[in-house]
């Protein structure tokens, strides 16, 4: 068998010199693509839902047994008869990759866990119809994503680095102090690529520190321990020791807080502000559920959706709903940083995410 | 024929789409670090192994070592082993709050690191070299030596000028291999590198992949990969058939040493090495933690846990996947070793083998790249069956390797015999042909369903959504830290290749 490995890297050859003759000839099968149907913007016309579960994109740690896909799930199924199935892709960040990858294609029917920073991306693909659900009312002006309900937030939070109080004694005070010999080894990121708050970090290091962002990452380069692929990766290697710090949310302190009764883990407040993150889902114009998915969407914005949330996401609701006890531990930060429209466009979008790669280098 | 098509196809339309992305490549100095760096590793790897696999050899070859037959047989399990399994077993172990830093409490990091990949493909690859070495050396002609002995020569000196020139071919084609391996693995640089910055060219392949527009770039990578792939086959067929290695039967005990002292060293930490690593996944099945915090404690919380309906649909996947992939690899495997017997359709021969070679030259998550692709021109989804086709075509040069020879040894008087005797085809098949080949299909059905069953890179990037595999549950319960349930998950992994590798090993010593 093995003397067939030259013949069949001269067959390799072969091909080679096929592709060579073909190539200019091309873009046939990019053009012979699925025939895009005009969508009827008259919502009385709407077809009646087909039969099966309303099929919901959305992050790993939403769906896992702690998150609160299960009990949003079982309370919806509850109150309404339908069914849900959850697709999980990875992080936040992966979920947009993949709704913008397949998701007119797909069976999706809602989209859940992208955020505002993402939002611009997610408009200009033109894949989500609008809905306002009961209770739009009640979302404060300050989290919405846009006015015509392209995408409904769920629940917010400001990201924040936390820390092990029994490892770090002294917390660190701004993004500067992240790159303090001290931390060596000890910071666990994630990937803007693929996750939520790891892109969220990058727009975090670009707000403050506009054009000199990259320095700021090279200089941070010897804390780094890890970029994980997503925040559910990263948080768990942080509690399991393997750093001591970890970028994660305000809020997280008030999960350790309420399961586990301790308040060794910290969230380290920068007067230079923190990004806030509004957590929003949309329906896909593709969707062929549409009258369950915007029921979906109405529940998870009622009193009974929102009050899962806090203690299972550990985030604030997007409703004016009262607050756990545990939440108190969660310190406010002082100043909240928006990035501007422009910087969230998908081109600057693209090419920033394109420079933070080409830094990235062992 | 048709199913190996699927796997030109692939690499027809990876090579389409890529060839145009190439200057992008190499434009972009990341990816020509990315580039260096897979290289740099496999060639680090690669001479660790060697340097630590050739004593080892030695001692099998030349030393009344105790076990020997043991060593080499289980050498040859990291051949079937997951490499997610690996990855666990690295984490539990040598992680900061893993097993070794508790117990000899120093603190430091090995994980997220180029070392922690190179190391794990050290302890990948020692065996790759042991077993096919070592084996060599023990079928080498003992004469010469026998010779050089009496004229009073020492055991280095015997090794550098009469074993080591004619050992040379083996060593360096062995040597290939593991620089092969290393070059396209993947999961163990996707878990142990720790994000982009330590990153390999299938890494670079499976997140460009999962990237809008990546496709391209993805493309022109999986592309140099086959490039890669197809030299460094070539160079190490080359050296195997230049091998001048002449049969001895190996059995001179007058020319055995004694066992020296370093060969206890080595293998003692080896065994730590390996066996950390492998009874830390036991141990976090057995064990169980409560929340991020808690206490650990003895307890089968995960077993319950892991037989979830969604761990139990993973197994029925897994099983299924398996099944089928490996009884299609071995119905095409008997054709294509059939087509190939010597004396059948003589002129087309060479070009048959290249073509049922030619999955050889695609690694796992290339492979799946290629059927996204394939898909995608066809207008399919990525459904089920042409996942039991990618995983039947990945194990098909194997399914081959194992058949092969065994058709081309059936006696060709026994067949005509009962051919002259009346007997149709289909008896004469299954009376004379299936008993002599049944220990080998056997043999080859547990090597291929091994293989299925720990696959994982091509599952991850090819998969449709909902479809979860044991490999892909143990990655997942990775990646949201439930390691007691991964550790399950690698527990069961664990039992089914050291089953399917003991029937093969039973039936057919290969490879």
């Amino acid at each position: 068998m093995k003397s067939a490995v030259s013949v069949f890297f001269t067959s390799l050859f072969l091909i080679f010199s096929l592709l060579a003759c073909s190539a200019p000839g091309g873009q046939g099968a990019d053009s012979r693509g699925p025939e895009i149907l005009e969508s009827d913007p008259n919502m009385a016309q709407e077809k009646p839902d087909i039969p099966g579960p309303i099929t919901i994109l959305t992050y790993d740690s939403f769906v896992s047994e702690w998150g609160p896909g299960p009990a949003l799930v079982e309370a919806f199924t509850k109150a309404t008869g339908l069914s849900v199935n959850f697709v999980s892709v990875g992080d936040g960040g992966q979920v947009l990759n993949s709704l913008l990858m397949s998701g007119a294609k797909s069976d999706i029917d809602i989209v859940l866990g992208l955020d505002n920073i993402q939002f611009p991306q997610v408009l200009s693909s033109g894949l989500l119809q609008a809905y306002k659900p009961t209770n739009w009312d009640r979302i404060p002006q300050a989290i919405q994503f846009d006015s015509a309900g392209t995408m409904v937030p769920y629940d917010y939070g400001y990201f924040a680095i936390v820390y092990d109080s029994s490892v770090v004694t002294q917390a660190p005070k701004s993004l500067e102090d992240l790159t303090d010999k001290r931390f060596a080894k000890e910071l666990i990121l994630m990937d803007p690529r693929t996750s939520t708050p790891g892109l969220g970090f990058l727009m975090w290091t670009k707000s403050v520190y506009g054009d000199g962002w990259l320095d700021y990452w090279k200089r941070l380069e010897a804390s780094l321990v890890t970029i994980s692929s997503g925040w559910s990766e990263g948080y768990g290697l942080f509690t399991s020791g393997e750093g001591s710090l970890v970028l994660s949310y305000t809020t997280s302190p008030a999960y350790h807080l309420e399961y586990e009764s301790t308040e060794r883990y910290k969230a380290a407040i920068f007067d230079q502000g923190h990004i806030l993150q509004v957590e929003g889902a949309g329906i896909l114009a593709s969707s062929q559920r549409k009258q369950g998915a915007r029921r979906f969407m109405d529940f998870l914005l009622s009193d009974e959706g929102q009050q899962l949330l806090p203690l299972t996401n550990i985030m604030y609701p997007a409703t004016d709903i009262p607050l756990p006890g545990s939440f108190s531990i969660a310190p406010k930060p002082k100043t909240t940083l928006v990035p501007s429209r422009n910087e969230l466009s998908p081109d600057t979008m693209k090419a920033t995410l394109e420079a933070w790669l080409e830094s990235q280098v062992n | 024929m048709l199913v190996c098509g699927f796997a030109m196809v692939p690499a027809l339309i990876i090579s389409y789409q890529g060839l145009s992305y190439i200057p992008q490549v190499l434009g972009s100095t990341r990816l020509i670090g990315v580039l260096g760096f897979t290289m740099a590793q496999a060639g680090i790897s690669a001479f660790i192994a060697g340097a630590i696999g050739l004593p080892i050899a030695w001692l099998l070859a030349k030393t009344p070592l105790p076990g020997k037959r043991g060593i080499l047989a289980i050498s040859g399990i990291p051949f079937v082993m997951p490499p997610i399994l690996v990855v666990l077993g690295f984490v539990a172990f040598y992680g900061r709050s893993g097993w070794l830093q508790s117990l000899f409490s120093f603190d430091g990091t090995i994980l997220f690191t180029s070392t922690a990949v190179i190391m794990a493909h050290v302890f990948y690859n020692i065996p790759v070299f042991v077993r096919l070495v070592g084996r060599a050396w023990l079928e080498l002609d003992r004469g010469p030596e026998a010779a050089a002995r009496t004229l009073g020569m020492g055991p280095w000196k015997v090794f550098l000028t009469i074993d080591l020139p004619r050992l040379a071919p083996v060593i360096w084609s062995a040597a290939a291999l593991v620089f092969l391996y290393c070059f396209t693995s993947f999961s163990l640089v996707l878990v142990l590198g720790g994000g982009p910055r330590v990153s390999t060219v299938e890494v670079e392949i499976f997140s460009l992949a999962r990237q809008p527009g990546g496709m391209g770039l993805a493309s022109s990578l999986a592309l140099i990969d086959m490039l890669v792939a197809g030299c460094v086959l070539l160079v190490s067929e080359h050296l195997a058939r230049s091998n001048p290695n002449k049969l001895g039967n190996g059995q001179f005990p007058g020319l055995l040493h004694g066992v020296p002292w370093w060969a206890y060293v080595l293998l003692g930490s080896l065994a730590i090495f390996y066996l950390g690593p492998l009874l830390s996944v036991l141990g976090l099945a057995f064990t169980h933690r409560e929340g991020y915090l808690g206490d650990i404690s003895l307890s089968l919380t995960s077993f319950i846990k892991a037989f979830s309906p969604s761990g139990i649909r993973a197994m029925v996947n897994s099983v299924l996947l398996a099944s089928c992939s490996s009884f299609l690899a071995i119905v095409l495997g008997l054709q294509a070793a059939y087509l190939l017997k010597p004396g059948n359709v003589v002129g087309w021969r060479w070009l048959l083998r290249g073509i049922f070679s030619f999955p050889m030259l695609l690694s796992p998550l290339v492979l799946g790249l290629g059927f996204i692709l394939l898909s995608q021109v066809l207008g399919l989804g990525q459904s089920w069956l042409l996942l039991i086709l990618l995983h039947g075509v990945l194990s098909l040069p194997f399914v081959l390797g194992i058949l092969g020879p065994a058709v081309a040894t059936i006696p060709p008087g026994l067949v005509a015999a009962a051919r002259t005797l009346g007997a149709p085809p289909l008896v004469v098949w299954c009376t004379v042909d299936l008993p002599l080949l049944l220990p080998r299909i056997l043999g080859a059905l547990a090597f291929a369903m091994a293989l299925s069953m720990g696959e994982m890179n091509a599952v991850l990037i090819f998969a449709p959504h909902n479809v979860e595999t044991l490999p892909l549950v143990l990655y997942r319960a990775m990646g949201s830290y439930q390691f007691s349930l991964g550790g399950v998950y690698g527990v069961l992994l664990m039992v089914f290749t050291f089953l399917a590798f003991w029937v093969t090993e039973r039936r057919v010593a290969y490879p």
